[in-house]
């Protein structure tokens, strides 16, 4: 799971066509992001080129083999229900935290959001250690809906507090009730920031391995993981793979298809207050309801691990040496993918913002399919490309680096995106008129303005990285342990107690960044107002 | 607000800006085709145009960021532009007053003020960030962020940022456009102010031809991509190129009349032939120019001017404009009518229009 806040709707909307054209050609950017795309590409360039090893007569027998549609059937039903159920619990806690009178609302939206940064299955590891019942297809649902609903009340959350409230005004003065102002103008509005979300969750769903594991329920993705990792079994994996991406594929077109033509705006740019609902009567109940999701999503994993902390005294707890050498070995990894997919998303954006084409335009969207590629097809891909043409990287440090980097690319881009934008080129064309050299303009102009977004594309994806699993356990350099593999070494085996304080750690090292990036996705809307 | 006292020294000597038919084309969509106009020294011109006539990229060219296909660009004597070399902008000395203002959000207005000054040269020169606020009338403000100002004082900060390096040379392009009404008025004459009485030779870019001519010493039309007329506000107005140009530089009836030597006879009755020296003489059938302010409303029907039916008024405190649909076989346009004042003529009337003073004609194109 990661911090996903921004969805393509966001990442492609409007970028300034009023500028005039420019006409030296950025060669060297469109070599540059021409590379990023074509890395990219690996992973789907092996999907095919397995199932071509494989055969087409023979992935036919085996998709349509009874087993195949039965992971199918788990897959597209568990995602159906969680996303729907997130759908719901996200939005209304977005409304009820942006648009209502709602007692301590500044706590509550810290509180709702935090589960972001507990990873997917050490939210199912909280529950299935206390509540053994908790597993198979209900487990399965409860934990992942309390784990990814944040995907959808972090950018729905977030087009609330931009919307226009004077829409709403406008439609009870037409005459429409409470419920259809809502449904037709509060919820419309929200509706590309829904459907965006509902997209993350899906995705996550289709990619999740280690909460699926350890709640016993089988779908697409740990069955791959199973015969790639286990059995060996390359043509079923191969032919899993392929089923896996087309469906992933799938959602990602059925959102294109959902979002349709029309576009959501407010044509006025006066700031006015929000809209505050009176909640009433149902004051106590929205409270209720609120304490409930954050105790079951927040308190059950972080209770846990104290449980087990305080429980294990230090006969079962693992030598603080190696708790301290897996957490440098996971920062270092994880700085290292920051600072990757930052670089690589660069020149992609500088394409995009600064020479806006249908050209460029295309080559963005076309890196950005890759979210739609779950982490542990790259992982294969990857290790395959490696045995078959550069056998030093091998399940080497740097390979494992490149992995992270490919698999959350999306969120690099998204962020560097919003903070190029913040910078546009009137300024240096300014700048340089002003007698200053080009050095020096990237230097005083540039770089002040486009660090806050950098360092935030850095954060999103470290702390994204520090909390993956699925891509870990495949590429770990042999013999190193990170604290995901760690963690995980100990729950397979049992182990709760020597787990906890793995999970522990991992959450503490993502939680900096998430109030870090907190802050800056925050004050980004007013920031952008001042600025135009 | 501006003191003109401090400016002399923000002027630099060397000045005057040379265009000599340049050509620019994006792709294959052809911007500028052959624009030569050249700036005098110390003085305001303005490039007039309808929004994408070219004007923009004119003036990116001039300040370097943009390279031209052909011709030059000649500053103070010396070619910064040509078909072989260009200049980088930030060797050209050309302060650039862009619409948006484009201030540096993370710096204070003082730090936007002195960011083209070296720190060797601001010591040298004493605190002048001061000194070009103060002539721009936001002394004390230095230490605002840009998002603190509202938008005539962000406009200003950023003209006193261009006039800190004291350019050759100032451009602006539409820098009123993005303030309102109320502002928009205040800000150009302070501007207008601050540029004149520090003889600051400059080139300003607007589709407004009401500020055009209201704000600059010499007024350039430039229409599909070369300079269509340039001359001095009043001369333009009165003599423009041709009929289309008329109608562009203001509100302008154009009607169906007879030249016979200095006479030209109109529906409004005969008037007295304007000698234009940017056209060929004319004489027999034409198309006469007569400005709605030359006109005369009248309601009773002498029978020497014009009939015709109100058909609106439109009161704008200092004056009143009334279009009149004209009781004509010939010419069936509206009349344009500007008077002085409040005119309570009812929608409906009957009137007759007679005019006053002289007319410009052309030829009356064939067919």
């Amino acid at each position: 799971m990661s911090l996903a806040a921004t969805t393509e709707a966001d990442l492609l909307g409007p970028i300034d066509v009023a500028a005039p054209p420019r006409t030296r050609r950025p060669l060297v950017l469109w070599l540059l992001a021409i590379l990023v795309a074509a890395l990219l590409a690996l992973p789907l360039v092996y999907v095919v080129v397995q199932a071509a090893q494989t055969g087409w007569s023979e992935i036919v027998q085996l998709v349509f083999r009874r087993f195949t549609l039965t992971l199918l059937w788990n897959t597209i039903r568990l995602s159906a229900v969680v996303t729907a159920a997130c759908a719901v619990i996200g939005t209304a806690a977005a409304w009820l935290v942006e648009q209502t009178d709602l007692p301590g609302r500044r706590f509550w939206a810290v509180a709702v959001v935090l589960p972001v940064a507990i990873p997917d299955f050490v939210i199912g590891f909280g529950w299935v250690s206390v509540v053994p019942a908790v597993h198979g297809f209900f487990g399965a649902v409860l934990v992942m809906t309390l784990a990814l609903y944040p995907l959808i009340y972090l950018p729905v959350a977030a087009s609330f507090r931009g919307s226009d409230p004077g829409q709403e005004e406008v439609a009870r003065s037409l005459g429409l009730s409470r419920l259809e102002t809502f449904r037709r103008v509060t919820l419309a509005q929200a509706r590309p920031a829904l459907l965006g979300g509902c997209v993350l969750v899906s995705l996550a769903l289709l990619a999740e391995y280690g909460a699926f594991e350890i709640l016993r329920y089988q779908t697409l993705t740990t069955e791959i993981f199973f015969e790639s990792q286990r059995s060996y079994n390359i043509p079923v994996a191969s032919s899993l793979s392929l089923i896996l991406v087309v469906v992933s594929f799938a959602v990602l077109g059925g959102e294109a298809l959902a979002r349709g033509k029309g576009r959501v705006t407010r044509t006025t740019r006066a700031i006015r207050a929000r809209n505050v609902h009176r909640l009433g009567r149902a004051t106590a109940a929205a409270l209720a309801g609120l304490t409930a999701l954050v105790v079951l999503a927040l308190g059950v994993p972080i209770g846990v691990i104290i449980y087990w902390l305080v429980r294990g005294g230090s006969t079962t707890l693992p030598a603080s040496t190696s708790l301290v050498g897996a957490a440098l070995t996971t920062a270092g990894y994880a700085a290292a993918a920051g600072g990757l997919a930052t670089l690589l998303a660069l020149p992609v954006v500088l394409l995009t913002v600064r020479h806006p084409r249908r050209s460029t335009a295309t080559l963005e969207r076309g890196t950005f399919v890759i979210q739609a590629v779950p982490g542990l097809i790259i992982a294969l891909a990857l290790v395959f490309f490696s045995i078959r043409a550069v056998q030093p990287l091998y399940l080497s440090p740097p390979l494992l680096i490149v992995g992270y980097s490919i698999m959350f690319f999306p969120l690099a881009l998204v962020a560097v995106r919003t903070s190029v934008a913040q910078a546009p080129l009137a300024l240096e064309d300014v700048a340089r008129s002003l007698g200053r050299r080009r050095v020096v303009v990237w230097w005083r102009i540039v770089l002040p303005l486009v660090g806050p977004g950098l360092a935030a594309a850095f954060c999103l994806v470290f702390l994204s990285t520090v909390t993956e699993l699925t891509l870990t356990l495949v590429m770990v350099p042999t013999g190193v342990q990170t604290l995901a593999t760690q963690f995980w070494a100990y729950t397979s085996g049992l182990s709760y107690a020597a787990a906890a304080p793995y999970a522990g750690i991992m959450i503490a090292i993502a939680v900096l960044p998430s109030y870090i990036l907190g802050r800056w996705f925050d004050r980004l809307p007013s920031r952008a107002g001042r600025l135009t | 607000m501006v003191r003109p006292a401090a400016l002399s020294r923000w002027s630099s000597h060397v000045t005057g800006l040379r265009i000599t038919d340049l050509h620019k084309a994006f792709g294959s969509q052809a911007v500028l085709t052959g624009v030569s106009l050249s700036v005098p020294e110390g003085s305001l011109t303005a490039i007039l145009g309808p929004s994408g006539s070219g004007k923009t990229t004119l003036l990116r060219v001039v300040a370097g960021f943009e390279r031209a296909d052909r011709g030059t660009v000649e500053l103070g004597g010396r070619i910064v532009e040509d078909a072989d070399h260009a200049l980088p902008p930030e060797q050209r000395g050309i302060g650039y007053v862009p619409q948006e203002g484009s201030l540096f959000p993370h710096l204070t207005v003082a730090a936007n003020v002195s960011f083209g000054v070296q720190r060797a040269k601001r010591k040298k020169l004493g605190s002048n960030a001061d000194e070009l606020l103060e002539m721009v009338g936001l002394a004390g403000l230095g230490g605002r962020y840009p998002h603190q100002l509202s938008g005539g004082q962000q406009q200003r900060v950023a003209l006193a940022r261009a006039l800190a390096i004291r350019p050759a040379l100032v451009l602006l392009d539409e820098p009123f456009s993005s303030l309102d009404a109320g502002l928009r008025s205040s800000v150009r004459s302070d501007v207008q102010g601050v540029l004149r009485s520090g003889g600051i030779t400059a080139l300003l870019v607007t589709h407004d031809q009401d500020e055009a001519l209201s704000i600059a010493d010499q007024v350039a039309v430039i229409r599909n991509g070369i300079i269509g007329q340039h001359g001095a506000p009043q001369d333009l107005y009165d003599h423009p190129v041709d009929p289309a140009m008329a109608r562009f530089l203001g509100d302008a009836n154009l009607v169906t009349a007879t030249v016979d030597g200095e006479r030209v006879t109109t529906p409004f009755g005969p008037l007295a032939l304007r000698i234009n020296p940017v056209a060929r003489s004319c004489s027999g059938p034409a198309v006469a120019l007569v400005r709605p302010e030359q006109l005369v409303l009248s309601t009773t029907l002498s029978g020497s001017g014009l009939r015709g039916v109100v058909v609106r008024t439109e009161f704008h405190g200092h004056d009143t404009v009334i279009t009149v649909d004209p009781r004509s076989t010939v010419d069936a346009a509206p009349i344009t009518i500007r008077a002085e004042g409040d005119l309570a003529v009812p929608d409906g009337c009957e009137v007759e229009i007679t005019a006053e003073g002289s007319a410009l004609a052309w030829p009356a194109r064939a067919g």
